[in-house]
């Protein structure tokens, strides 16, 4: 049975020009839901402190036929697009989301809501992104999922898509928060990954069922998305776009916001690399955004599904860090010596500890495949063999998309033989070609 | 009084053989013409009649009567002018019958009696030595186009008066002699070469794999960055062509009327652009009266399809039977036409609408606008093409300039070098060209008794027999399939290509690194997202 409160909500945000914060001074002054309804003009102007127009608008729709089409005809497609209604003073409203300026009232979802003992990190960007922001937008959720960390995104085209495409491929758990009612998928073309999501994750929206998107209901729905998380990740946005807007609100809800740096010259990257200037954290690696995480999050645990060796090496990785930091610091008054051996010591230790951290299940993959190979009697084991080539060849791969032709030049290697080394890298999953000859490591 | 001459008509590609009878009579008088004519035939009439009179010949009123056999085929054409002239004269006893003998008349009049010429030559020249004539009489514009085949005399005649006199031994022409050799010589080096192209050594490797198999390839790259360059350059990585080969070529431009007394023998490889508003009569050839069409034209060549998405889908559908027959096909009433086809497809595609595609400070497109774009290749046609190419954005390639002098002195992986003879970093015309015709060589010889020239041509039984992968190959084959589902097809096509990319690698075993170089280069989706 429907907490009563919850229908009163739901009748009060219905209502043309009560947002959320009218809602909360109305519910404030008259305690229960009911006595609006039965409120006259005068009583809601003085009791609550509304202007004259909201106060008629209210009591044009105190009657049953409004009630009963805004609020009843809503649950019933809410139970029948198996959608869950909650409000603000259910528990299992996000705690988190509540101290937003201006939080729904009420939420409507699919799934689950993002659990709260977890940490929840938003990936958003350009609809029209490049391969590079596919790559890093790949690389950040994967990661991030596999770490047990909440993927929010918008689920629109480009970067929100890889977002969860990501996290749901690396196992994780995924949020999308909908521009439009909460039963529509918007792009229509992305229902397989709508219902992945809300099989692994949730759907969310502040819009009833059948509400279309509209060009308020994407901003709007941004508030939301960076209510949710604790870190907002900026991957690819231009000048003034709708992901610098999301930026903008987190930054107002005080949560951090991080940004992905782009090469100077693209456009794509201008808003990003604007985010940094004005004091975003670049993000270029996973652990940047576990430090962030680990300075923000104290009550909560940042690993939860991976064994807790991984976090282990993910403190190590800091503390290599701290150390390094500190030998500089002293190095200064030392020998230079010192700086550059604690250096290296240090930088050691956070490539080793990130690719234990991270590459394990990569490295496990490829050692399973050469494995497979042995199986199988192969027994060339010719020291010519291509081997060192794949080694000399992955060395040159970076997370930035690499031509071919640049691979080539750069590791030595004849261009066909570097196309096939590549191309082998790729199936054993450890090079991806993100598109026509450019290639990234994964 | 009768009299018969020989001549012949072209039938689509096929010259057939025809008897000219006239016959000179008593009766009302009249001029009749039977044989199943079609109207630009029958109309050789009045041309004939006047052609004789302004030629000064005395016409007496009497009944004659032309039949051109075999009655059975509808004959079309102007190629029966001159035997129908020559053959009435001879009825009224201007001409001595025995001078008909062996001999092939063909050719159109005007009015005032002088010799025109007519398409399809070559071919009719061709089947007349083949069917034991010993000479040709044909227009003096067409002398340089017949000559070219050896083994029989070849008459060039200007006039009416010419032709008859030529007949009765009064006047003396001399046998048209080809200068065949000096044609072959002029057109070399006459493509351009593929080392003016910069920085797009993926695309010239791959097209150097595509011409060494005759695989069909498709280049996709924004505008400008030389797509239409390196395809106008393709031929240059040919091998020259062959008398034979030439000669073939030569008697489709025949038919279809493209060669003339300058430009009498195709020396060169075709090479054929046709715009994408291209009809698809044009493409493949058609039309009443059969002609050649573009891929009949490229023969032996390249068809290049720039800006392939713009083209009407229908028109590239009647590309399949082509690419599948190397032949098309062409049915109508009176009979079947068909016509050679055996070309190289090469196309080339902007990546998006706006071509700029993935650099993203200039392409806005969405993902779905590109999914939309490219998916205008009908399937059935990229079904065919074995070799996907992508240029290098030319920016990229301005970074990376400055490094090209490394690969000279780099070091080539140990046992890779081993089995590769060539220096691959050297992309001129002329080593790729060597390269072409010895791994081409490779192929005539292992093909031999299959009927098929061409590592593209081979049918799975052939597959299995020819191109079998070494087992470190067929692991990381199976490695693929698991990666990506391939189709059967796919799988047909990667190893096509990779018999190529092993051939010119001088390896006869398949191994990891052709099944690799040659996965790189399939694509099913055509940017390779997805490879
Ligand atoms: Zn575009």
């Amino acid at each position: 049975m429907i907490n009563n409160e919850r229908l009163w909500y739901l009748w009060l945000s219905s209502i043309e020009g009560i947002g959320a914060v009218k809602t909360e001074r109305l519910m404030e002054a008259f305690k229960y839901g009911e006595r609006i309804y039965r409120a006259d003009e005068k009583e809601l102007m003085e009791k609550g402190g509304i202007s004259a127009k909201d106060a008629v608008s209210i009591n044009n729709s105190s009657n049953k036929e409004y009630f009963k089409k805004h609020v009843i005809e809503v649950l019933r497609k809410c139970a029948y697009s198996e959608a869950e209604y909650i409000c603000r003073t259910d528990d299992i409203y996000p705690e988190i989301l509540k101290n937003i300026y201006d939080a729904p009232f009420g939420l409507f979802f699919k799934g689950r809501l993002p659990a709260p003992d977890r940490p929840s990190v938003a990936i958003v960007g350009a609809r029209e992104c490049s391969s590079y922001g596919r790559a890093a937008a790949d690389y950040l959720a994967r990661g991030l999922a596999v770490k047990g960390i909440q993927i929010i995104s918008g689920m629109a085209r480009g970067i929100d898509s890889v977002a969860h495409e990501a996290a749901l491929n690396a196992g994780g758990d995924t949020f999308a928060v909908m521009g439009c009612g909460i039963d529509i998928c918007y792009p229509a073309a992305e229902i397989e990954l709508y219902e992945r999501i809300r099989i692994n994750g949730g759907i969310i929206s502040e819009y009833p069922p059948g509400v279309r998107a509209s060009a308020v209901s994407f901003p709007m729905r941004n508030r939301i998305i960076s209510g949710l998380c604790d870190v907002v990740i900026v991957v690819e946005a231009r000048e003034k776009s709708g992901s610098l807007i999301t930026a903008d609100l987190a930054l107002e809800q005080g949560k951090e916001v991080m940004a992905v740096p782009g090469r100077i010259t693209d456009r794509l990257s201008f808003g990003c690399n604007e985010l940094i200037k004005n004091g975003a954290v670049p993000v270029t690696d996973i652990s940047d955004v576990e430090r962030v995480l680990e300075s923000l999050i104290t009550g909560k645990a940042l690993v939860t599904r991976e064994m807790t060796y991984s976090k282990n090496k993910a403190n190590s990785v800091m503390r290599g860090e701290r150390e390094a930091g500190g030998t500089v610091m002293s190095g200064k008054t030392e020998a230079g010596e010192t700086v550059m051996s604690g250096k290296s010591e240090a930088g050691e230790t956070v490539m080793s500890g990130k690719k234990d951290a991270i590459g394990t299940c990569i490295t496990e993959k490829y050692i399973t495949g050469e494995a497979e190979k042995n199986k199988s009697g192969e027994v060339d084991k010719n020291k010519f063999g291509l081997e060192s080539y794949e080694k000399i060849v992955y060395d040159r791969l970076c997370l930035k998309p690499k031509h071919v032709e640049e691979i080539s030049s750069e590791a030595g290697i004849r261009y066909q033989d570097t196309k096939s080394i590549l191309m082998k890298l790729t199936l054993y999953g450890i090079a991806d070609q993100v598109a026509r000859d450019y290639y990234v490591r994964c | 009084m009768f009299s018969k001459c020989f001549s012949a008509f072209t039938d689509g590609m096929a010259a057939v053989p025809a008897v000219v009878e006239a016959d000179v009579g008593n009766g009302l008088p009249s001029f009749e013409m039977v044989g199943l004519l079609s109207s630009e035939v029958r109309e050789a009439r009045e041309r004939v009649r006047i052609a004789l009179k302004n030629s000064g010949y005395f016409f007496p009123p009497k009944k004659i009567t032309i039949n051109i056999s075999p009655a059975g085929l509808r004959k079309e054409g102007n190629f029966f002018d001159l035997p129908i002239a020559l053959a009435v004269l001879c009825a009224f006893g201007h001409i001595k019958p025995e001078s008909f003998a062996q001999t092939l008349i063909v050719g159109e009049l005007s009015l005032e009696g002088t010799i025109k010429r007519v398409d399809g030559i070559l071919p009719l020249v061709c089947m007349a030595k083949a069917s034991g004539f010993k000479r040709c009489i044909v227009p003096m514009e067409n002398v340089n186009e017949a000559c070219v085949i050896d083994g029989i005399e070849v008459y060039g005649v200007c006039g009416l008066l010419e032709a008859a006199g030529f007949m009765n031994e009064e006047i003396e022409i001399l046998p048209a002699k080809p200068e065949i050799s000096e044609r072959f010589e002029e057109t070399r080096d006459k493509y351009g070469d593929l080392s003016d192209i910069r920085g797009q050594k993926n695309v010239i490797r791959g097209i150097s794999i595509a011409v060494c198999g005759m695989h069909n390839v498709i280049m996709l790259g924004p505008p400008g960055c030389g797509k239409s360059m390196i395809a106008r350059r393709i031929p240059s990585i040919m091998p020259g062509l062959t008398f034979e080969e030439s000669i073939e070529i030569s008697e489709v431009y025949s038919v279809a009327g493209l060669l003339d007394s300058e430009r009498f023998l195709i020396t060169q490889r075709p090479f054929r652009a046709p715009h994408h508003t291209v009809t698809a009569t044009a493409l493949t050839g058609g039309g009443s009266n059969p002609k050649p069409g573009e891929v009949s034209l490229a023969n032996h060549g390249i068809l290049f399809l720039d800006e392939l998405a713009e083209y009407n889908p229908a028109v590239i559908e009647v590309l399949r039977e082509p690419l599948e027959e190397k032949k098309v096909t062409i049915s109508r009433l009176k009979g079947t036409y068909t016509f050679p086809a055996n070309f190289m497809l090469v196309g080339a595609l902007n990546p998006c609408k706006c071509g700029y595609y993935p650099d993203r400070n200039r392409c806005s497109c969405s993902q779905r606008e590109i999914k939309r774009y490219l998916g205008r290749l009908s399937r059935p046609v990229t079904d065919r093409i074995d070799i996907f190419l992508t240029t290098k954005p030319v920016g990229i390639d301005e970074l990376v300039s400055n490094r090209s002098g490394i690969d000279e002195q780099s070091p080539k992986p140990a046992g890779i070098e081993k089995s590769s003879r060539r220096e691959p970093d050297d992309i001129s015309s002329e080593k790729l060209r060597e390269i072409t015709e010895e791994v081409l060589s490779v192929q005539k010889k292992r093909f031999e008794y299959e009927g098929i020239s061409y590592n593209s041509q081979m049918t799975p039984s052939m597959i299995e027999k020819y191109a079998v992968p070494d087992e470190k190959g067929q692991l990381i084959l199976k490695k693929a399939f698991e990666k990506y589902g391939f189709s059967a097809r796919a799988y047909h096509k990667i190893i096509k290509v990779a018999r190529t990319i092993a051939d010119m690698d001088g390896s006869s075993l398949i191994k990891e690194m052709h099944i690799l170089e040659a996965l790189s280069y399939h694509s099913m989706n055509a940017m390779g997202v997805e490879i």
